[in-house]
């Protein structure tokens, strides 16, 4: 197990320097200038090419990455070009809102998305499959931005239950403030959690092992729980890893909609401002989460599947 | 003669009489915009920033949100007054401005301002310090031009002394004093800073001061109980980065903020009713849109095609497309308000003339791009644009470009992509003096933010001129004179000054410049 964690490490190591070289050229080749964002229309070109000096800007990109490999290795992911704030700061400063956002809307997607999705598939082709297909299919088809708004105008505007914007202080205020960006982050995930479960549901259910237990009289509700949705829940813990790196891109427009803090928000300004450090950084940092929830996921599957772990501890 | 309060004057002899012309806290610069949404309950005062802050160093911020919490944490040498529909400045940190001939100015800070820290009370010393700190070219500040005529500062006692010039700068008393460059810092705490700071000032003297601040999150100030210049109504001004508009509109309409500026596209709906029992205003900001043309570019070389162009857009469609009827025509970059305001057009729409301009200079099929950004207001602008040349026969393809390639386009520094510039259109905003809109398009900015690659020698020695020209009348018609020689070159057609819309909610008075621009400090109460 330990080798497997080992190369899973190493690979994740290359997967993610590889990602920092695609981000340093891409960066590169798009137009826009960091430096002018961050002196302003006044400054001279002296000033311009003296700060770009400065920063290492001026010199060629392979040189510059390399530069950013060995500062990587030491922690230090450089300064913000506007502020001059160490990047590794301000982006965990982010962090905990943006971390915060994703177990918000895992939380509103994981429990009635299994639940539609046991249940759906115990009672294939009755009317709660279906209208639970249905509603599936609707909150995957509406975009969340979308839902986002609404939410805003029903629940803030309207009703006036929940604030609109910001993150808030204080556990009570970050809470209340958590509720509407994370349904509007985690609706869509009931319907692809509900969707993939069932699924994997019915095809264990189809197996030999499903049939055989009912054969010898075990009762409906363990053949689900022990024989059936042990394994078919393996599926959607991958896509659930997945998942939780797709909604790190995905909250950019909630804290955008809300007007919320994080990592989405602070790479979406970065690019916008040719702000490299920040975009490097941050992209370093949620790769690194990603491929970490990845190898987590992994070595849930593993543990809960002997099939799996047979294979990697061999 | 010895100022207290001073309003806008066009006579040189008013000038020298009163001695301070118009204002300027001109704290927006950059292309962005501005900025309030402020929410009161009970001492708190909640307002929105555009973006976080970057920088609060008078010699290196960046942006307006910056020059928006300096205004509240620095007590700056001289304020507009809110609320009077004109750049009006008077003196705040400084008791008294007398100007005693155009090259010397004398001044007397108030006893007492007391900064934060340990370091004592304000001085004529460190005004000195402050004030070459920026001019000089070692420091490499970006708004050493704010103090480009400056020779030196004298000091004659602790708060007093003499600004000494080496030619007279009539932007002084509207972009220089009253805005960020003119705030007075101690040296020793500059010196313990290193040199400069960005977003934790070693030291503040202003009617506010930091006491908490989580990056792109919020920023809170507490009123400072050493300030003594003016009151102030609420205990703390809590800063919210908020970039988009529309979510703080929807912020204001669920009570979250009591005092927004809405996007464009709002004012005619909030023109029409304000939620919760508050109120509207709109106001003319310094902001100039227009669509330039680059004249090096092989499909615009010739002046007839530029006039053809010009003269097949009509501006009042243009504007009422894009703006939906809250902005009116412009005739220039100096906005309404300022020295140098130009009120008629030379080449007006005219798609006959447009078309026998087209037929003389043997253009028949001409194909040509507009560069524009991914804003609504530029998209409708093109597409009217488009609309109006294909029927003088020139066709337009529209390119949308995210904000940072588009900054670049003209840019000779960051590739050839100006060579392959036509059309575009630009929005610039500006400090309440003119000679922040004419410097863009000196021949020195060509390929740099003159991207029409305009170059006259008239329009440069105007440009140098005007700049130390104290009567007020002639400057006027300096910088009027400006603007035609710019639009007589085919390069441009004026567009509008960009429209601001603000909500403010029941209770609360909002203190504002005649351009939209939020005195926070001066916030207070119905």
């Amino acid at each position: 197990m330990l080798a497997y964690v080992a190369k899973r490490v190493t690979l994740a190591i290359i997967v993610i320097f590889t990602v920092i070289a695609a981000m340093f050229v891409m960066m590169h080749a798009v137009p826009g200038d960091p430096v002018r964002s961050a002196l302003g229309p006044r400054a001279s070109e002296a000033m311009i090419e003296a700060y770009r000096i400065k920063l290492g800007f001026d010199l060629p990109i392979w040189e510059q990455l390399l530069r950013y490999y060995g500062a990587i290795l030491r922690g230090d992911l450089g300064q913000d070009v506007i502020s001059g704030t160490p990047v590794l700061r301000v982006i965990l400063s982010q962090l905990p809102d943006t971390l915060m956002l994703i177990a918000g809307a895992m939380s509103v997607a994981v429990i009635p998305g299994i639940y539609l999705g046991v249940v759906a598939a115990s009672r294939r082709g009755g009317a709660f499959d279906r209208v639970s297909s249905v509603l599936a299919v609707s909150v995957m088809a509406v975009p969340s931005f979308v839902i986002a708004i609404y939410l805003l105008l029903i629940f803030s505007i309207s009703l006036g239950w929940f604030p609109a914007i910001g993150a808030g202080e204080g556990v009570a205020g970050k809470l209340q403030r958590l509720v509407l960006p994370s349904i509007a982050l985690g609706l869509a995930w009931i319907g692809y959690l509900s969707r993939i479960l069932r699924a994997s549901m019915l095809e264990v259910m189809a197996e030999n092992h499903v049939r055989t237990a009912r054969a010898f009289g075990i009762s409906r509700r363990k053949i689900m729980h022990d024989y059936v949705l042990r394994i078919a829940i393996l599926p959607t813990i991958t896509v659930l890893g997945m998942g939780i790196g797709q909604m790190i891109s995905g909250a950019v427009f909630a804290e955008i909609v809300f007007g919320r803090p994080g990592v989405g928000k602070l790479v979406y300004d970065a690019i916008a401002n040719r702000n490299y450090p920040i975009v490097t950084g941050t992209v370093l940092v949620t790769t690194t989460f990603f491929v970490l929830i990845g190898l987590i996921a992994d070595l849930l599957i593993a543990f809960l599947d002997p099939r799996v772990r047979n294979v990697i501890t061999r | 003669m010895t100022i207290t309060t001073t309003t806008f004057g066009l006579s040189r002899r008013n000038f020298l009489r009163t001695g301070i012309s118009a204002g300027a806290a001109g704290l927006a610069l950059g292309g962005l915009p501005v900025l309030a949404e402020v929410t009161a309950t009970g001492g708190n005062l909640r307002a929105r920033l555009y973006a976080d802050i970057a920088g609060l160093d008078p010699a290196y911020w960046t942006s307006g949100s910056d020059a928006l919490v300096m205004e509240a944490i620095f007590a700056f040498s001289m304020e507009f007054e809110a609320n009077s529909g004109a750049f009006n400045a008077k003196p705040l940190a400084l008791k008294s401005v007398t100007v005693r001939d155009d090259k010397h100015i004398d001044f007397e800070l108030h006893a007492g301002i007391k900064y934060s820290g340990d370091y004592g009370e304000m001085t004529a010393e460190d005004a000195k310090f402050s004030w070459e700190r920026i001019a000089d070219p070692a420091n490499e500040s970006p708004y050493a031009a704010d103090w480009a005529q400056l020779d030196h500062v004298e000091v004659t006692g602790t708060h007093t002394g003499t600004i000494v010039l080496k030619e007279p700068f009539a932007p002084l008393f509207t972009s220089t004093l009253p805005a960020t460059s003119g705030i007075i810092l101690p040296r020793a705490a500059i010196e313990a800073a290193g040199g400069q700071f960005t977003t934790e000032p070693p030291v503040t003297s202003g009617p506010y001061r930091i006491r908490e601040w989580q990056p792109r999150t919020r920023l809170v100030l507490e009123r400072n109980p050493d300030f003594t210049l003016f009151d102030v109504a609420f205990d703390t001004i809590e800063f919210l980065p908020i970039e988009d508009p529309k979510t703080a509109e929807l912020g204001f309409e669920a009570g979250d903020l009591d005092h927004a500026q809405t996007s464009i596209s709002s004012i005619p709906r909030y023109q029409g009713a304000v939620p919760g029992g508050g109120s509207f205003q709109d106001y003319t900001a310094l902001s100039y849109y227009w669509l330039g043309m680059n004249e090096a570019n092989v499909g615009l070389t010739d002046i007839r095609v530029r006039r053809a162009i010009q003269h097949g857009i009509s501006r009042e469609a243009v504007v009422e497309a894009a703006y939906l009827g809250a902005a009116q025509p412009a005739a220039g970059i100096i906005a309404p308000g300022l020295v140098g305001n130009r009120t008629e057009n030379t080449y007006n729409y005219d798609p006959d003339t447009a078309r026998a301009l087209l037929a003389e200079a043997g253009v028949s099929s001409l194909e040509i791009s507009l560069a524009i950004q991914q804003t609504a207001e530029d998209l409708a602008a093109a597409q009217v644009i488009q609309a109006m040349l294909a029927d003088i026969g020139v066709t337009v393809r529209i390119d949308q470009h995210e904000s940072g390639s588009f900054w670049s386009l003209g840019v000779e520094a960051d590739g050839d992509s100006w060579k392959e510039l036509q059309m575009f259109l630009f929005s610039f905003t500006m400090q309440p003096d003119p000679s922040w809109a004419t410097m863009w398009f000196t021949s020195d900015q060509v390929g740099v933010w003159n991207w029409q690659r305009f170059s006259n020698a008239e329009f440069d020695a105007l440009n140098a001129a005007a700049v130390v020209e104290m009567d007020q009348a002639k400057r006027h018609e300096m910088y009027v004179q400006m603007q035609a020689l710019l639009e007589e070159s085919g390069d441009v057609v004026y567009l509008t000054y960009e429209p601001v819309g603000v909500l403010t909610a029941a209770g609360i008075v909002s203190a504002m410049r005649p351009d939209g621009w939020p005195i926070l400090a001066r916030y207070g109460r119905a």
